[in-house]
């Protein structure tokens, strides 16, 4: 089987403080080619491409904006705590195109541009979990499952 | 035509982790909660999740999360509570992978009241 890598290129997070990190994770460079790696694979024409590529450098803009604002080293335990409200964000955001994506492709060929997008997505989520503690990224996970299964456990559907 | 060989449900009795390594397909048996007791090595490798790290947790919730919807993991359940479940289905992944499109299929095994989760590359 030929393997699908994963998208999300690790940057090198030896730097010395969150922010910094931070800044790494939101490399512009490290961003677009996973989005032009998506883009390639499925097949995306030119002008979808480019909006692909633009999400991403809106991407990177935002996580540096971010690491710029909360760069003080007395600002790190609140930076870490934006960073786990980004990554949950993120997630749901991603949660949603994945439904979109599956729901509206049965029994049909799912939709290129959806399929980028949540992918993209993923792989930023994928490089804010270097930033994240193991045990916060499970507790985080917990919480968001548990917080939606209580909020449609009790819906009743007609038909 | 399932990807699945007739002939391998056959022997989910008895299948062996190395049996299940062997196979050119992603191949997950969970409990009735969804929750993994063989990762194989096939689907290991497809996601990047490596098989200490996904054994033992749950499938739908914490491993693949893409497919904690009535899409899967809905027909999984409803499966299980009906003790019948054969169905395979075009499904496409995008979580931590470029988009992949594969096909699933899930199963409960009447001989063994097992779970299996297959999951086969799609082309299109």
């Amino acid at each position: 089987m030929d393997a699908v890598p994963t998208i999300a290129n690790e940057p090198p997070l030896r730097a010395a403080s969150l922010a910094a990190r931070l800044r790494l994770v939101g490399d512009a460079t490290g961003l677009r080619e996973s989005a032009e790696l998506v883009a390639d694979a499925v097949g995306l024409d030119y002008a979808e491409r480019e909006e692909m590529i633009a999400l991403s450098i809106d991407r990177s803009r935002s996580l540096i904006e971010l690491a710029d604002a909360l760069s003080d080293e007395d600002d790190e335990e609140e930076l870490y705590r934006v960073i786990a409200a980004l990554w949950l964000q993120l997630r749901f955001e991603w949660q949603r195109h994945n439904d979109v994506l599956n729901y509206a492709a049965v029994g049909d060929t799912p939709n290129s541009g959806l399929a980028a997008e949540g992918s993209i997505g993923s792989a930023i989520l994928q490089r804010l979990e270097n930033l994240l503690l193991p045990l916060h990224l499970d507790a985080l996970s917990g919480h968001a499952q548990g917080l939606l299964s209580t909020v449609g456990s009790g819906l009743e559907v007609t038909a | 035509m399932s990807f699945v060989p007739d002939h391998f449900i056959d022997q989910l009795s008895t299948l062996s982790r190395h049996d299940a390594d062997a196979q050119q397909f992603g191949i997950v048996q969970v409990d009735d909660a969804g929750v993994i007791k063989l990762y194989n090595k096939w689907e290991s490798d497809l996601v990047s999740v490596p098989v200490a790290s996904a054994e033992g947790r749950n499938f739908f919730t914490h491993v693949a999360p893409c497919t904690n919807n009535r899409l899967v993991f809905g027909k999984f359940k409803d499966g299980v509570s009906a003790d019948h479940l054969d169905t395979e289905f075009n499904y496409t992944f995008t979580y931590k992978t470029k988009p992949t499109n594969v096909l699933i299929r899930l199963l409960r095994h009447k001989m063994s009241r097992t779970n299996w989760v297959f999951v086969g590359l799609r082309v299109a």
